[in-house]
């Protein structure tokens, strides 16, 4: 099958681009790296009239670094491009270890950072990562620019924030918390496949080695990507030990996180995975937390 | 609805086509410049047989509009060899014994070229990896990997 | 090791692994696939409607929206084509008439000018339905409480070895009554009892469906299509339209993988039918991935039963099986699943007394066809896991059993009929060693648990007793070779061990030696079909004897213009000697224009061509009542296979870490090739283990995408694969050989859930052994918490 017809543009500026989609509203799509647009068009699960295409704009591909240690990633930057970029190995840890999880290596080539956030699918790394690390997402429209922490951005299954008009431009990370310590985790049936289940974990640790700070962000765990607010709560103030990891990820995979049967598990095993991933990723975290002294 | 001239090059061979905005790359490759040796698996980019580079990078070309190739340099499965002279990848599938039914070879190639492209020496590790994406229901990928890993010591 | 066919010499290039005929232009893009051919403007798309629910009456079709649609060229439905159609079994209309079986079967069919112009046509087609209760389980479908899916089985045409039981859902059914079971088991100082339950799984090769089907003016029909079976298809899509089978010819390039879904007919016959509404418009129907998932033959579904017992040394004293497949809507090719798992269904040991019930069963699921091991992977993998419980339950060990009970040369199977010379033992052998069988590694983690498990295999060519291979060899004016034959290349490499055989019987360089592709039903020699592991054997004889037929034409006239004897002269390189006279003469300076008579007194000779045909003439029929007959099939290949893995005890993820295969391929003709097969097929079983089934649901297929059905990737085959080939020779093959094709996944889905078992102690009920089932299996067993 082939995706019904449309209008394509392709703007070399934002500009032009936010023109484009104020002109055609609901019935255009921005075109980011297309690797879930294309193939829901080929199977008609998506039908805009006109496309967008952002491939042309170069000034949306790019990482920069930011004062103060955080980063800026360009929502047009390749997965592949993120993947070997040593400013995000460096200042962005978690989002390094993630990127070769995403997908396959042609998937990557082609995805973007900024299009797989905008598509809000549940099951994807980076949308996880991007929580887990409370990113900023810079939205602009002819009419406005604004700003969306990451765990605002995210409204529910593959919704997001973003009004029709509106693109999302630039993903801003802040800097690395000092000794902190990172995780990223999946259990899929395959490696590549959607995950049953996945976590996106870091864990800061204060002066007496006590957990200062925790996130701890699911995937494939609900509608959207899922904060282990009440584990956090168990963890943070308390002094590291396996019981404390224990009872967190009783609690996060009791508690936090909602997930649903399908054909691949059932709610109960994901909520198993997702207690045994919560102990295993905070584990990692602690390990690599402790060098940062 | 509205066509597109794009210009491209494909093997190294400048092109202008006139295409539909809903005809993919592998479409446009197949059923417009007679390029069939990519070949269509599943057009969902699940099965990696459509794989050809795109400025240097493999990509899927089921997943790709070729109106979003305007100016690309595209290499595919036919230009892999130099006027018969076969590459170290095709040499050494050969020789390995890592070719069966031959549908999902020429996505394998471009993404085992792509692979070296980047990294001239893998570990097996790493050869798994980049070839996850390609799905071959014949060989096992035990000589598809062994492939790779002579090429590299080819070049 | 016994031997009984001593061949005085292994001729050049027999045994070496000679690279692949098609090896260039497969990795260049230049091969063709069916869906690469070019028709040019005039081509049509053709596109079909399915049926949206597993079992209903059609009440009432209307087509006149879709004819109307500007560049539909024809629409058909079931009232256009009467005919039936089928392998053993002609159970099927090529289009629905009056009563739809599963979700996916074909109702009507559509021509236009273009793939979306067809698409749109379709869903103008209005169908009425009256909708019925679904058949979903063989074995409710075998009782008499279900509703029946096809009320006129009984006047269905069949083949002789086929037993519909009228009135049922039961397509055929095969008995096995040998000895006495029921005496047996008091004699058994232990006895196991266990159920299976296999699911449906899919072929998957990676290129879809095509087929292309021209009707001329005169009524000739050409099929192009990516074909395992040009002959076949030529020989039911005639009958189906009642026309001449020399009036359709079908023509098949380069095969994508097959492995069974290429076989017989399925949707070629569409494109066929659609095509004689348009005359002289090729018709091109090409499968989508969903649609590959919803309508292309799947492998059936198995439930079986096993109790067996033994003596207190481990001596199998009775089998007794019950076997319901899930043979779908239509068993015209499945019914011989059943057959071959009833005639083996001992598996590779001798027994005494057995008892077996093989039932095909209709039910509203996807078309069960011919897969990859034909019934015998979902067979063995549940009584390979009874043989390793057995074992515990006597206190033997699992490879110990085997080399206790497993057949040799001379043992009565199960058929009654005598085991060949066989490499068995050896290869049971072979993978306990590569294995390390009896050595425990530690676990590569705390939480996780190692295991180590063993299945061994046979299996026979299942196919009609008389399935025939023909083959000619032709020379060009340089002395080159061509070698027609009509079976196909799917991968396996048949045609470059074919090139191996022509060039050493004929005495010729195997680089000089051509396949005449595409096969082509109006110019290749006949072959039944390329199914059944057959061909290196089947086809392989042919070719040899076509290539002899050849030779001796050769030497006879070059004997007659030197005035030798034939028995001094040789085929060397492509050079005629003489060993007597020390003459010589290269095939290019004789095979097209002969050879001058002495004294200038004219030309004899002329263009060499070798005839050549092979068709097995020994097999018998069997009693249907006691499944005991003089000789059931023509050989049975066969192996073990051994895994070692991990278990995650946290998470129930599964790790294999080694594989070992060895199979007894009579004679490895290209050993390279045969070890390819072995590595190919395990991966295959490991993915039917691990992670693949239809997920069925009220009849309804819920994953039909690769994303949801998931096949093994790079990460997911072991790198540590070691494969090990045996020759002990078979009588009648080529040089001993005989296939291997399909062997390589029969055993391996039974290794796996051994080891699994060696690892943790625990027992699934069938495949795919995920993650989730394994860690509920630990937590009912009590190994977790």
């Amino acid at each position: 099958m082939k995706p019904p017809p449309f209008e394509y543009y392709a703007p070399t500026t934002v500009e032009e681009a936010l023109a484009r989609l104020a002109e055609h509203g609901y019935d255009a799509k921005p075109l980011a790296g297309g690797q879930s647009l294309i193939p829901m068009m080929n199977f008609r699960l998506a039908q805009p009239s006109v496309l967008v295409d952002l491939n042309n704009i170069p000034d949306l591909s790019y990482i920069r670094p930011n004062e103060g240690g955080g980063l800026s990633i360009g929502a047009m930057a390749r997965h592949s491009m993120v993947e070997k970029d040593a400013l995000v190995a460096e200042r962005a840890p978690l989002v390094h270890e993630t990127m070769p999880k995403i997908a396959t290596t042609q998937i990557r080539s082609r995805g973007t950072f900024g299009g797989s956030l905008a598509h809000a699918d549940p099951s994807a790394e980076l949308v996880c990562a991007s929580v887990a690390l409370d990113g900023k997402f810079k939205v602009v429209s002819q009419q406005r620019e604004r700003w969306i922490p990451a765990n605002e951005f995210f409204l529910g299954l593959f919704t997001s924030a973003l009004e029709p008009e509106e693109l999302l431009v630039e993903i801003q990370l802040p800097p690395f918390p000092k000794r902190t310590g990172w995780s990223l985790m999946e259990i899929a049936r395959r490696p590549h496949d959607f995950c049953l289940i996945g976590v996106a974990a870091t864990l800061t640790l204060g002066k007496k080695d006590q957990c200062k700070k925790a996130r701890l962000v699911y995937l494939s765990a609900g509608d959207g990507p899922m904060v282990g607010q009440q584990a956090a709560k168990v963890l943070e103030g308390q002094s590291i030990s396996p019981e404390l990891f224990e009872e967190a990820a009783e609690v996060a995979s009791s508690a936090d996180i909602d997930p649903s049967s399908d054909i691949h598990a059932t709610a109960e095993f994901r909520r198993h995975l997702a207690n045994v991933l919560t102990r295993r990723a905070l584990e990692e975290a602690y390990k690599r937390a402790i060098p940062n002294i | 609805m509205a066509y597109h001239k794009i210009t491209l090059t494909i093997n190294g061979e400048p092109e202008q086509v006139d295409v539909p905005s809903n005809m993919t790359l592998l479409k446009m490759l197949r059923e417009r410049l007679g390029k069939t040796g990519t070949k269509n698996g599943c057009a969902a980019g699940e099965c990696g047989a459509c794989t050809v580079m795109v400025n240097g990078e493999p990509v899927n070309s089921c997943m790709i509009l070729a109106v979003e190739c305007d100016g690309s340099e595209i290499v595919t499965v036919e230009g892999l060899s130099d006027h018969g002279s076969l590459a170290p990848i095709q040499e050494a599938i050969m020789e390995s014994g890592g070719v069966q039914c031959g549908f999902c070879t020429p996505g394998i190639l471009i993404a085992s070229q792509a692979l070296l492209n980047r990294n001239p020496n893998p570990s097996e590790a790493e050869i798994r990896e980049a070839l996850v994406g390609n799905l071959c229901r014949c060989t096992g990928y035990v000589r598809i990997i062994e492939a790779v890993q002579a090429a590299a010591q080819m070049v | 090791m016994t031997t009984t066919v001593v061949h005085e010499r292994i001729p050049e290039p027999i045994g070496e692994s000679k690279p692949r005929l098609d090896n260039r232009k497969k990795v260049t893009g230049a091969a063709t696939y069916a869906d690469d051919m070019q028709f040019g403007s005039g081509l049509l798309y053709a596109r079909i409607l399915h049926s949206p629910h597993p079992h209903a009456l059609i009440k009432s079709i209307n087509i006149s929206r879709a004819k109307a649609l500007p560049g539909v060229k024809a629409v058909v439905t079931g009232e256009d084509f009467p005919g039936f159609i089928g392998l053993y079994l002609q159970d099927r209309h090529i289009f629905c008439r009056d009563r739809v079986r599963y979700v996916g079967d074909p109702v009507a069919g559509v021509a236009a000018t273009s793939e979306e112009i067809a698409v749109k046509a379709v869903n103008l087609i209005e169908v009425e339905y009256e909708v019925l209760e679904p058949v979903v389980n063989p074995e409710f479908g075998a009782s008499p409480d279900a509703p029946l899916v096809h009320p006129q089985l009984s006047e269905y045409k069949v083949v002789p070895f086929i037993l519909p039981q009228a009135g049922t859902n039961i397509s055929n059914l095969f008995k096995v009554r040998k000895g006495d079971v029921g005496a047996a088991w008091e004699k058994c100082a232990a006895i196991v009892e266990r159920k299976y339950r296999i699911p449906h799984i899919q072929h998957v090769p990676i290129e879809p469906h095509v087929a292309i089907a021209q009707v001329d003016e005169t009524g000739e029909v050409t099929l192009w299509g990516s074909s395992q079976s040009p002959f076949a298809q030529r020989n039911l899509i005639a009958q189906a339209l009642g026309i001449s089978q020399s009036d359709m010819r079908v023509v098949a390039p380069y095969v994508g993988g097959g492995f069974g879904s290429k076989a017989g007919v399925s949707m070629e016959a569409l494109a066929v039918a659609i095509a004689t509404k348009v005359r002289g418009r090729p018709v091109k129907l090409r499968l989508t991935r969903e649609e590959e998932f919803y309508t292309a033959f799947v492998r059936q579904e198995l439930i079986s039963y096993f109790k067996m017992g033994c003596d207190k040394n481990g001596k199998i004293l009775a089998m007794e099986n019950r076997f319901y497949w899930g043979g779908g809507a239509y068993t015209e090719y499945g019914v011989n699943v059943t057959r071959a798992a009833g005639y083996s269904s001992t598996g590779p040991y001798e027994v005494p007394n057995v008892k077996t019930d093989s039932y095909c069963v209709y039910t509203n699921h996807p078309v069960g066809g011919p897969m990859r091991g034909f019934g015998m992977p979902e067979m063995h993998t549940g009584l390979e896991q009874c043989i390793d419980d057995l074992a515990h339950e006597i206190g033997i060990d699992p490879v110990e059993i085997r080399r206790r009970n497993c057949i040799r040369e001379g043992s009565i199977l199960v058929t009654g009929s005598k085991m060949h010379p066989t490499g068995l033992p050896q290869c049971i052998e072979e993978t306990a060693k590569a294995i390390q069988w009896g050595q425990k590694a530690s676990p590569s983690a705390p939480n996780k648990r190692r295991g180590k498990g063993t299945a061994i295999m046979w299996k026979a060519p299942a196919m009609p007793p008389n399935a025939g291979s023909s083959a000619w060899v032709e020379l060009a004016e340089d002395g080159t070779v061509t070698v027609g034959l009509g079976g196909q290349d799917l991968g396996q490499g048949t045609f470059t061990v074919c090139a191996q055989m022509a060039a050493a019987a004929l005495g010729v360089p195997y680089e000089s030696v051509r396949i005449a592709t595409p096969v082509d039903t109006r110019f290749s020699p006949y072959e039944w079909q390329t199914v059944a592991s057959r061909l290196t054997w089947s086809m392989g004889n042919a070719v040899v004897s076509a290539a002899q037929d050849a030779r001796r034409q050769i030497l006879d006239l070059v004997s007659e213009a030197w005035g030798e004897d034939p028995e001094d002269l040789d085929i060397r390189n492509g050079v005629v000697v003489s060993y007597k006279s020390e003459q010589e003469i290269p095939l290019k300076d004789m095979v097209i224009y002969g050879l001058p008579k002495p004294n200038d007194s004219g030309w004899m000779g002329g263009p060499i061509r070798g005839r050549g045909k092979f068709m097995p003439t020994y097999v018998t029929s069997l009693d249907p009542e006691t499944g005991q007959g003089e000789r059931a099939v023509v050989h049975y290949t066969t192996g073990s296979q051994s895994v070692e893995l991990e278990v995650d005890l946290d998470t129930g993820q599964v790790e294999i870490l080694r594989g070992a295969s060895s199979f007894d391929v009579g004679k490895a003709i290209n050993p390279e090739m045969v070890k390819a097969q072995m590595e190919g097929g395990f991966v295959q079983g490991l993915s039917s283990a691990l992670f693949e089934e239809m997920k069925m649901v009220d009849g309804y297929m819920q994953n039909p995408s690769f994303v949801d059905y998931r096949i093994a990737t790079t990460t997911d085959a072991p790198s540590d694969l070691q494969s090990v080939i045996v020759e002990v020779p078979q009588d009648d093959g080529p040089w001993g050989a005989r296939g291997i094709g399909e062997h390589s996944m029969v055993a391996t889905a039974a290794a796996i859930a051994n080891a699994i078992f060696d690892a943790v102690g625990i027992r699934m009920e069938g495949p795919p052994f995920s993650a989730e089932k394994i860690y509920l299996a630990m937590l009912d067993a009590g190994i977790v918490e």
